[in-house]
């Protein structure tokens, strides 16, 4: 297994979609701080939110990388190689699995570093207590490790470069959408208040009224967990800022990664590698 | 031509990627809608959807094509004499076709959905007729995008990537350059211009002016006349025209090994 990760990530050092996706992901997140400054200088007065808001760019990065890489094995032929030399399925499918989780901590962990190294620059501080913080970046490393296992598992099982690729940014597109769709529901406020424009003009608040739109009751407690539990749905949130679940997050990532490996491994073991 | 477009359809029936793309396009309009929790009308499902629609039509787009470079069709249908302008216009017309067939099944989709929940049409039906029409113009400016990478681009795998995350930076970024040709508007105009137009050349922008414009005209049609919707329509063309040509020249000098 040592050896099958050393010819992983000695593949993965020469293979251009990583230093393509890792340059991207830098310059990208560095874009998007000096945007957001520009657009108002106080958003480097909490960097500790700033750095842990790249989670679904570096996602959909990850997602491209996985692809393109696990792509290559099938392409090449070199499954097949492997398992001549004697190495079992299992060992294959898990150090792919770790070779695409590391690639994507590597990307969340250099999008960091470009942005704390431009907040650095800008004067920013990091506005939040060391401890959420390093939360959030466990939450955040989870979320990423879940997502590999699931990008692994489309690589793994599809026999086709360019149907793992397509497949794999749907999935991923899919993901971020409802994600995004699922939190902006749960962000609709339960009372809505109305604007009343008096005859001389002036505007006055109206009554609080219950907000018709609003999820409430079972249905806000469904979408809620299915937010929590899905990798992109933590993603959404720690970008949006809207995190409330830290503590059980990794917990609800590390169930996902699991269970995708475990039918991913399953699935694998009975494949015909034609 | 009409041989190689005949050729081309019956491909089109065959392939998974197509029915793939049609179904899963449907589905998640209506999954939208379903998670959008109220009622909407027709037209403001046919608009929540639209951004669905062009994603899955580039990737059947770029399926498509393709396969033709990795079978190696393309060099058969040279051999048999078929010229390379031919081909590339064929691909088009036979995507821009398949493009069509993917908003007309979501919209399908999206009728059954309305006439359930009975969210009715909010605006004229000759506005919703012309929002369809001008969609299906955007949409084959976006085919057109589509085949140009994926004829010039030899590797399925590498077109489908291009494509795919060519699409996920309209979809997300098009408000952000929107915005930033706003901030722009009062430093700079010749800067803010640009970026404007760059905004307007993207398919996914274009749906959007077609909604807002749509919807302008609808509530004030004594203020705005149709022409004001079909402005984007103008981008659309311009950008079909143009993607086409230079596909199909690059097309003609390009090395197909």
């Amino acid at each position: 297994m040592a050896r099958l990760l050393q010819a992983n990530f000695a593949r993965l050092w020469k293979t251009k979609s990583f230093w393509v996706c890792l340059i991207l992901t830098v310059g990208l997140s560095a874009m998007a701080l000096i945007s957001n400054y520009l657009e108002s200088p106080k958003y480097i007065e909490n960097m500790g939110g700033n750095l842990t808001a790249n989670g679904t760019g570096v996602m959909l990065y990850t997602a491209i990388l996985a692809a393109l890489y696990l792509g290559t094995d099938y392409s090449n032929g070199t499954i097949r190689n492997k398992l001549v030399i004697g190495r079992t399925r299992a060992e294959i499918y898990f150090a792919n699995l770790i070779t695409t989780a590391l690639s994507g901590v590597i990307l969340l962990t250099a999008s960091w570093v470009s942005t704390g190294a431009v907040g650095l620059c800008l004067g920013g501080k990091l506005g939040m207590p060391a401890g959420e913080l390093a939360l959030d970046i466990a939450v955040c490393v989870c979320a990423i490790i879940a997502l590999c296992a699931i990008f692994t598992v489309i690589g793994m099982l599809i026999s086709s470069k360019s149907a793992i690729v397509t497949i794999t940014l749907v999935s991923a597109f899919a993901l971020m959408i409802i994600g995004i769709l699922i939190q902006s529901r749960l962000d609709i406020p339960e009372f809505s208040t109305s604007l009343l424009v008096g005859e001389d003009g002036t505007i006055s608040f109206g009554e609080q009224m219950p907000n018709p739109m609003y999820v409430s009751g079972i249905q806000r407690d469904i979408m809620t967990a299915v937010n929590d539990v899905l990798p992109s749905g933590q993603l959404t949130q720690m970008q949006m800022g809207k995190a409330h679940n830290e503590g059980l997050m990794p917990l609800y990532s590390l169930g996902v990664l699991a269970v995708s490996t475990a039918v991913g491994a399953l699935v694998f073991r009975k494949k015909d590698l034609k | 031509m009409s041989r190689l477009l005949r050729a081309n359809f019956s491909r089109l029936w065959k392939t998974t990627a197509f029915w793939g793309c049609l179904i899963a396009a449907a589905a998640l309009g209506i999954l939208m809608q379903l998670l959008e929790g109220r009622v909407s009308g027709l037209f403001r499902s046919m608009y929540n959807a639209a951004p669905v629609e062009l994603f899955f039509a580039a990737v059947f787009a770029v399926m498509y094509i393709g396969t033709d470079n990795s079978d190696r069709t393309v060099r058969n249908k040279l051999i048999v004499g078929i010229s390379r302008v031919k081909i590339y216009f064929a691909n088009l017309i036979t995507v821009s076709a398949g493009t069509a067939l993917i908003f007309a099944a979501d919209w399908l989709a999206l009728i059954v959905y309305d006439l359930i929940t009975h969210g009715g049409v909010e605006i004229e039906p000759y506005l919703l007729a012309l929002y369809a029409a001008l969609c299906l113009i955007a949409g084959a400016a976006m085919a057109a995008v589509c085949t140009l990478l994926a004829t010039l681009i030899t590797s399925k795998s590498l077109a489908s990537t291009l494509t795919i995350t060519l699409m996920i930076g309209m979809f997300f970024g098009g408000q952000y350059i929107l915005s930033l040709s706003y901030s722009l508007s009062s430093d700079n105009s010749v800067m803010s211009g640009a970026v404007e137009t760059a905004y307007n050349l993207m398919p996914t922008s274009q749906i959007e002016e077609i909604l807002s414009r749509i919807l302008f005209v609808n509530e004030n049609p004594e203020v705005f006349h149709i022409g004001y919707a079909l402005e984007p329509m103008w981008y659309s063309l311009g950008l079909c025209a143009a993607v086409t040509v230079i596909g199909a020249l690059a097309f003609r000098k390009k090395d197909l090994r």
